[in-house]
């Protein structure tokens, strides 16, 4: 079972602008849907649903999470190696190689785009990155941060 | 999502002349026997065998099979790896090429173990693959468009991986390559093949299953000993640290670099062309598949600002030594420019070489010229689109020098254009290259390796040789069925306690004089484990190395029906005759005494046709 955006929908459109690969679809004030073709499955359109509209895999509701409180990547500096796996595979464009102290090494520079979809860890060969949620919000966890 | 364990066994078959496609599968046996990857598709077509054996390479009757091993989506160290095999226009017999890109992670985990495309599509078609199965799309307007052109137009979504040719795959230049990500599907012209069925991309949409290994316990234990001994290794940090190109340096101090077309296997000018002066000049970084662990690959900044992938060591050695070039800046842009006209740099290099040499002794008229490289990168381009020289140049060493003469410093084997690996630096490497069933293969056993670069066998011997040729193919034949990558084998097999902690002159003590001991001392269990874990089977690592035995038996099998014997079992005379370089060392390859050897110990008769009985015992024809 994919994502499903159900008939409580309001039509406001949150989800579409926090999809980051456009796979939510629809006009303002109707109800929107979900090209399960394009989904990544991160539920970030789930998280921004003020209606509660959204159904998971497993057909549960995803329940609305302040952005502040979503889980975000973190770089374990002295396990990364700088392949640069993670910024590649990152469907938002969080992720960014960049020198630091002579290295090159991952770093989030574009936080605040997180969806929390996990791939950079997923894809993370040295468990050099884990999510995790920011003390403070993504602002004062955003290392680097530019928007 | 939905979670497959272990493997889907899931395969298509796909008639691109009809558009129609239809779902198979294989059984438990043959999973077991010939593990995935390289090994089933080689069984694949081995079961088509009465159409393919006769099939013109680019005709209708060929087939091009995609397999993609039990490792990809798992995980597992250095797994981003696939297979293509097909029969080959540049070699007439078969050619399995593996690649690294983004396409065979995709094609998995939309829940398919492979495709077989047959037919030829009237007009350019794209193929689309997802959970459902597959979709044809007219690709009139990518016709024509290079590699990344090809893919920009593509308008891939994150979940989507590639597999593209480019101008040199519809012009069916015969070293055509097949691309995917980053990486290429580089030797044995399979691009060609794809470009004969006229099939411009396949895309995958994938993530739409997820791989889950059947006994993760396993799995996890064998996965942290697979990057602890990765991450000790030597071999590993070398290219880490510089790419393949490391070996250049190695090439320096062994003597077994690529010069002048192979007429010396030394140059003072070296030095220039090593992965570290590369490093130092584009202040290199890692830029290499997914999954992986080794790092040998990378990008780099060059002057004009802009970030380029840098070539590999065998890209290095045909266009930088082996035709009297030292310009670092000049490979990298060819390079690039091969990439996008999708054509394999060793038979590209090796072709170009053959036709410097021929225009300085006076048999063929050419622009090019050694030492003289302002032609080098507009032949590439003719190659690419047959024109002119290139329509020549694009047809492989081997046409060449059966039409122009000059056969003897045409440095190839069955066809395919020999890596930049002297084999006079290397007389075990010498055997692979003769004996390896694609032709001039370096991947097939990686002698160089044990002889050259770690320095366990006496390189100017032929002791032994017979024998860790026949276990390195054994071997890296299971691996690229599995599939994982050539390199991360070495930590594998170097790294475990009974290896590591002998004496190096023990062990090549042993190696040499007892190779039979010293392979029994050998653990490549990780791979077994690996395998074991994610699909469930059974299989210890005498069967993992007999499954590969039976997969290199199978494919000489078909060969020698195919027209393969002894007397192609051989290397150019440059190598057998020709002793007398710029090293000290005066070496020629005594190529048939090490070749009888081998045969006896693969099982094969006096023509190199594998013997009835080897046949039987391995299973690959009944009793």
């Amino acid at each position: 079972m994919a994502l499903q955006i159900h008939e409580n929908c309001i039509g406001c459109g949150a989800c579409r602008r926090v999809c980051p690969v456009s796979a939510v679809s629809g006009v303002p004030g109707e109800r929107h849907e979900v090209d399960i073709k394009l989904c990544i499955e991160c539920c970030s359109c789930g998280r921004v649903c003020p209606a509660g509209a959204v159904t998971d895999f497993f057909n549960c509701t995803i329940e609305q999470l302040p952005r502040s409180e979503w889980e975000k990547p973190v770089i374990v500096h002295e396990r990364c190696t700088g392949c640069g796996s993670c910024a590649e595979v990152c469907p938002a464009g969080v992720l960014e190689m960049t020198d630091r102290e002579g290295r090159r090494t991952a770093s989030p520079e574009r936080l605040s785009l997180c969806v929390s979809c996990r791939w950079c860890e997923q894809y993370c060969m040295f468990s050099a990155v884990y999510l995790m949620k920011h003390e403070g919000g993504a602002s004062a966890a955003g290392e680097g941060r530019k928007t | 999502m939905i979670t497959i364990r272990g493997l889907s066994n899931q395969y298509l078959e796909i008639d691109v002349g009809q558009r129609t496609w239809n779902v198979f599968t294989i059984d438990r046996q043959t999973c077991m026997e010939y593990l995935g990857g390289k090994g089933v598709g080689l069984k694949l077509l081995y079961d088509r065998f009465s159409k393919l054996e006769h099939a013109e390479p680019l005709g209708k009757d060929n087939m091009l099979c995609f397999s993609m091993g039990a490792f990809l989506g798992t995980g597992a160290t250095c797994s981003a790896c696939f297979e293509a095999t097909a029969k080959s226009p540049l070699t007439g017999i078969l050619a399995g090429s593996s690649c690294k890109g983004p396409f065979g992670e995709a094609c998995k985990t939309a829940g398919w173990d492979g495709f077989l495309i047959t037919g030829v599509s009237p007009v350019p078609v794209i193929l689309r693959i997802d959970e459902e199965g597959v979709s044809f799309q007219e690709a009139k307007e990518l016709w024509g468009l290079d590699t990344e052109e090809t893919r920009r137009k593509l308008d891939l979504t994150p979940r989507d991986g590639e597999a593209v040719i480019g101008p040199a795959g519809e012009n069916l230049v015969r070293y055509a390559n097949i691309r995917s990500g980053k990486q290429n599907f580089g030797r044995g012209g399979l691009g060609a093949v794809m470009g004969s069925k006229r099939i411009k991309a396949i895309v995958a949409r994938g993530k739409s299953h997820s791989i889950s290994p059947v006994l993760p316990e396993l799995f996890e234990r064998t996965h942290r000993r697979s990057l602890a001994f990765t991450k000790r290794n030597s071999f590993s940090k070398a290219y880490r640290a510089y790419g393949t190109n490391a070996d250049t340096a190695y090439a320096k101090s062994a003597g077994f670099a690529a010069v002048y077309n192979f007429q010396d296997r030394l140059h003072p000018d070296l030095d220039a062309i090593t992965g570290e002066a590369m490093e130092q000049r584009y202040r290199s970084f890692h830029s290499g598949c997914r999954y992986c662990t080794i790092l040998c690959g990378h990008a780099g900044i060059f002057p004009d600002g802009r970030k380029r992938q840098l070539p590999e060591y065998e890209t290095v050695g045909m266009f930088g030594s082996n035709i009297g070039n030292f310009n670092t800046d000049a490979i990298v842009s060819w390079n690039e420019q091969m990439d996008r006209y999708g054509m394999d740099a060793v038979s590209a290099g090796g072709s170009i070489a053959w036709a410097m040499e021929a225009k300085q002794r006076g048999i063929r008229d050419s622009v090019l010229e050694f030492g003289k490289f302002d032609a080098v990168s507009a032949v590439l381009k003719d190659i690419a689109y047959m024109r002119d020289e290139g329509a020549e140049l694009a047809k492989g060493t081997r046409w060449l020098s059966t039409v122009y003469g000059g056969t003897s410093f045409a440095c190839h084997v069955k066809g395919l254009e020999m890596a930049a690996y002297d084999p006079r630096a290397a007389w075990g490497h010498g055997l692979a290259y003769a004996v390896a069933n694609r032709g001039g293969c370096h991947l097939s056993s990686y002698m160089i390796g044990p002889e050259a670069i770690f320095g366990f066998l006496d390189p100017y011997s032929t002791r032994s040789k017979a024998n860790w040729t026949v276990f390195f193919e054994n071997l890296f034949a299971a691996a690229d069925s599995l599939q994982t990558c050539l390199f991360s084998v070495f930590p594998v097999i170097l790294e475990p306690a009974a290896v590591r902690l002998t004496p190096k002159k023990v062990l090549s003590l042993m190696m040499t004089r007892a190779p039979n001991l010293a392979q029994k001392v050998m653990d490549w269990s990780i791979l077994s484990d690996y395998y074991r874990s994610i699909t469930g089977y059974p299989v210890s690592q005498k069967v993992l190395l007999e499954a590969g035995e039976r997969m290199l038996v199978l494919e000489r099998y078909m060969n020698t029906r195919m027209g393969i014997d002894s007397n192609m079992d051989t290397l150019p005379k440059r190598f057998t005759e020709e002793g007398e370089t710029m090293h000290k060392r005066k070496s020629v390859v005594p190529i048939q005494e090490m070749v009888k050897q081998y045969y006896q110990l693969r099982g094969y008769d006096q023509q190199g046709i594998p013997a009835e009985e080897t046949l039987r015992r391995l299973g690959i024809v009944g009793e």
